[in-house]
């Protein structure tokens, strides 16, 4: 079977362990447990003539206490970047991730919105349009509460996948 | 052997394997659970970590490898990670190891350093957020509240949306007018405080107290209007205490004269116990490992007690926000780490480092004297200033103010103190040099000089003291005034005429350059119209300073004043830019001059020659002019060198087709040699000093009966009357 290598990077807290959990496991917790070091889970994805094997990478926030590490995207088909809409900052600090991430190698990045459940920030539409370019393969909105767009980003993550090798 | 590596490793939950001749790995050491999940075993018992059921552990296994290849002795390590096995969640890390030639892949069971690195990281990470919201709330409300305040004229109505918004926030605003004296607080803010709406004391009072008691940074941030926040602490014994966030805002008009200050107010209690039950955090700064304000503060206080004398050093690391602004906060901070890194070694064990929070530190040094202090200092910079290598195989280069003030057994208190060294850092930081300031009663008193200029100088630009010079330029063929050059002068009251160079400076560091820059146009367009409606049709020649460049407005006053005007001015009118300008901005320049050039004002280059030597440029931008040097004209009479580099100018104008302009003429040899070599026109005191607008005309009745040297006689009368 086909495997694929997913890294899914962020801040701190805006909801990549969850969208992982709810989407391998089917569950949710509103309690925040900061991540360390790195996770990963494997989960496989039926597409209409291939199966995929995802290799969910889910990273440590990245922030002033942890930082960006290159390596790990060695050898992934595409980067995940998390971004929580109630927090602008979560925002420009994904940019920010997602331009580390374009200089170290050519790859697909998909920019996700969590917590579409939320009320979004004062001038967060505004901000994402102004600033969110052609940097991205694609933009999805999902709730890991709700579970809304997560079956989505994931059949999308794999699709993508396979067109980058 | 093993047992020495298990003791150096100081671990016993772990796997040791040590890799064979031929890539098979021996299990020395793997009488563990989790072991055996990931590695399942062969007959003989031999492990094929190649076959393992970790993805993390395979992917590490590449750096491994490459590793062990290059034969060095030494440690590679995997970071943590955490493996869901059937029997259990582990969190694990694993090593690379070289030593004695022999190679080694140890897994290590990191579940309690896992646990204390989380709860630490739990609560910083909170921390980290609720600041983000509430500095992102604060913002966003000064935005709302400056652009409301822009669009209302003078005065500010307190009926307006701004009323309605401040009564709804939830947290505490409060407007304060420059004098310190409240224009109005919204509920919120009575309802931090416990305090009811006419009772005697007002929440402003009680924060203004604070802030003055607790920051000694304070009392400079309102002199200089600046932006601040910071955290204090309020305390209303026997009843409650806060923790509450602070960002106060200068709110300015068009002539960047205070409005209003914008005080804003967030209660943080709730994280800030939380931080403090963790003692890690209370005490030091996650990022860098150094203790933080709080302790700098009780270590300051404790020393002065057991010291006689001491040294307290302020220290701002320059051009962060910079580097911040180009390459991302994350390269920011990794630039501060390595900064600190380099002074920690410097400053010793004994004496104590201290991030007091963003780019400013703090040290206590024991040292006896200044001279002592001052090679740290030197030492300090040096480390500091090398350059130091960010993302992308970019280098950058910081700098760093330092500022510092002497304990000696004084009846001084740690605030003062800290004041003073404060003061002294914020003296040096504009300085180009770098080295260290000392605070001293001189220094406190040029800070305040400097501060009353600043004063004074926003008073003169709404009370329009200023006032425009105008010095004649000659053309040298016909002898006739062509042109005359408007020069600024501050009419200050009771101290008489204050000439630009000590106050230009000041006004370009405060953007007061700007509203001044307004002023010279407006009033050099209105002297224009003038002097042709009294048949002087001349030009006059403005200077512009690089800040007015970069203004937005500047071309459409400079449009409107233009289009408005009963004569051409336009074709009467040039602007004078220095060399430096055109380098440093090239592109804002370009499209400025051409729309100026557009309405037909012509382009003269200042001071040319002092600058840059790379010309190409001058092709590229609509110039007219160049205005030699005045240092270069000085040199006419006497040496051969400076005679060539004028007559290389004046070449080079003329295959450009540029005309020159040679300033700071003051005798007949410098006049002759221009003349003779086809410089068109010139100014200087030869021909006249500035003249007041009045001079000036009056001056003007002998240019055409007198045309060679009119009136610098006459002149030399007028002033001695
Ligand atoms: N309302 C809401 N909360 C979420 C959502 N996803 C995550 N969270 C919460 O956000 C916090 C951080 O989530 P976590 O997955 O640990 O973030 P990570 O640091 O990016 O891995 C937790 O308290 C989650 O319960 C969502 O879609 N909606
Ligand atoms: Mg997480």
């Amino acid at each position: 079977m086909i495997q694929k290598k997913v890294c899914i990077f962020g801040a701190s807290a805006v909801g990549k362990t969850s969208l992982v959990n709810r989407y391998v496991a089917g569950i949710f917790n509103d309690k925040y447990l900061t991540s360390i070091g790195v996770k990963i889970d494997k989960k496989i994805v039926k597409l209409n003539d291939n199966n995929v094997q995802l290799m969910l990478w889910d990273i440590e926030g990245i922030d002033r206490y942890s930082g960006f590490n290159r390596k790990f995207i060695r050898g992934a088909s595409v980067a995940i970047v998390v971004v929580d809409q109630s927090r602008i900052q979560s925002f420009q600090d994904g940019l920010e991730i997602t331009r580390m991430l374009k200089q170290e190698q050519e790859i697909p990045v998909i920019l996700v919105i969590n917590k579409s459940d939320l009320p979004p920030a004062d001038a967060w539409h505004s901000i994402l349009e102004n600033e969110s370019p052609s940097l991205f393969e694609a933009q999805l909105q999902t709730s890991a509460k709700q579970n809304t767009g997560v079956d989505n980003l994931f059949f999308d993550v794999a699709k993508i996948s396979l067109n980058h090798t | 052997m093993l047992a020495s590596l298990l003791q150096e490793l100081n671990i016993l939950d772990c796997a040791v394997m040590v890799k064979n001749q031929d890539n098979s790995y021996r299990a020395i050491h793997s009488n563990t659970t989790w072991f055996s999940a990931i590695f399942p075993r062969g007959l003989n018992g031999e492990v094929t970590p190649e076959n393992n059921n970790s993805v993390y552990l395979t992917d590490f296994l590449y750096d491994a490898n490459k590793f062990w290849t290059s034969n060095l002795d030494g440690r590679i390590n995997s970071g943590i990670w955490s493996e869901q096995t059937s029997v259990g969640l582990w969190r694990l890390e694993a090593s690379a190891i070289t030593q004695d030639d022999k190679k080694y892949l140890v897994i290590i069971n990191l579940e309690n350093e896992y646990n204390i690195r989380q709860s630490t990281l739990q609560l910083a990470r909170e921390l980290l957020i609720s600041n983000d919201k509430v500095l992102e709330q604060h913002e966003l409300i000064y935005k709302r509240i400056e652009s409301l305040t822009y669009n209302l004229s003078n005065k500010i109505d307190l009926h307006s949306p701004i009323k309605e918004l401040m009564e709804h926030c939830e947290f505490g605003i409060a407007m304060i007018d420059a004098n310190m004296q409240p224009l109005a607080q919204n509920p919120a803010l009575f309802h931090i405080f416990d305090i009811r709406e006419n009772d005697s004391i007002a929440p402003i009072d009680i924060i203004l107290d604070l802030c003055h008691r607790q920051f000694p940074e304070f009392q400079r941030v309102l002199n200089t209007q600046k932006k601040w926040n910071s955290e204090i602490y309020w305390i209303k014994p026997d009843t409650v205490s806060r923790w509450l966030h602070i960002t106060i805002c200068p709110v300015k008009d068009i002539n960047t004269k205070l409005t209003y200050w914008l005080l804003l107010v967030t209660d943080i209690s709730r994280v800030k116990y939380l931080q403090q039950s963790n003692e890690k955090l209370t005490y030091f700064d996650v990022m860098t490992d150094l203790p933080n304000r709080q302790f700098f503060w009780q270590s300051l206080e404790n020393a002065m007690t057991r010291n006689s004398s001491l040294f307290v050093l302020q220290i701002n690391i320059k051009h962060i926000k910079r580097i911040n602004e180009a390459y991302g906060y994350a390269a920011g901070d990794e630039v501060i780490k390595t900064v600190v890194a380099r002074l920690k070694p410097i400053i010793g064990e004994q004496s104590i480092l201290a991030r007091l929070g963003g780019n400013e530190f703090a040290i206590i040094l024991y040292k006896s004297n200044e001279e002592e202090c001052e090679l740290v200092a030197k030492r300090l910079i040096n480390a500091a200033c090398e350059p130091i290598n960010i993302i992308n195989q970019n280098t950058c280069k910081i700098g760093l103010s330092i500022g510092a003030s002497h304990y000696q057994n004084d009846v001084i208190s740690a605030q003062e103190l800290m004041r003073n060294a404060d003061l002294a850092a914020f003296f040096g930081r504009d300085k180009k040099n770098q080295s260290i300031h000392f605070y001293s009663e001189a220094l406190r008193l040029q800070s305040l000089r400097r501060i009353e200029l600043e004063a004074a100088l926003r008073v003169a630009i709404e009370d329009k003291q200023f006032e425009l010079f105008l010095q004649p330029i000659y053309d040298l063929q016909s002898g006739n005034v062509i042109k005359a050059e408007a020069l600024i002068r501050w009419n200050k009251p009771n101290q008489g005429l204050i000439l630009p160079d000590e106050f230009i400076p000041i006004a370009e560091q405060t953007g007061l350059i700007v509203a001044i820059g307004q002023w010279v146009i407006k009033e050099s367009i209105k002297l224009l119209e003038i002097l042709h409606k009294q048949n002087i049709p001349i030009t006059l020649s403005v200077n512009l300073s690089p800040i007015q460049i970069r203004d937005q407005q500047l071309l459409g006053i400079i449009t409107n004043s233009v289009t408005k005007s009963e004569i051409d001015v336009a074709s009467f009118l040039e602007l004078e830019l220095t060399e430096g300008v055109l380098v440093d901005d090239f592109e804002t320049v370009q499209v400025f001059l051409t729309a100026v050039r557009k309405l037909g004002i012509t382009i003269a280059i200042d001071d040319f020659g002092t600058g840059y030597s790379s010309l190409s440029y001058l092709q590229k931008l609509p110039i007219d002019h160049l205005k030699i040097d005045r240092s270069f004209i000085q040199e006419l009479s006497i040496g051969h060198n400076q005679n060539a580099i004028v007559l290389a100018i004046l070449a080079m104008a003329k295959s450009l087709n540029l005309g020159v302009i040679a300033e700071g003429v003051e005798n007949e040899t410098q006049q002759e040699f221009l003349r003779q070599n086809s410089c068109q026109s010139a100014q200087g005191y030869l021909f006249s000093r500035p003249l007041s607008f009045k001079q000036f005309i009056n001056a003007s009745d002998h240019w055409s009966t007198e045309n060679k040297r009119p009136f610098s006689t006459l002149l030399n009368k007028e002033n001695s009357e």
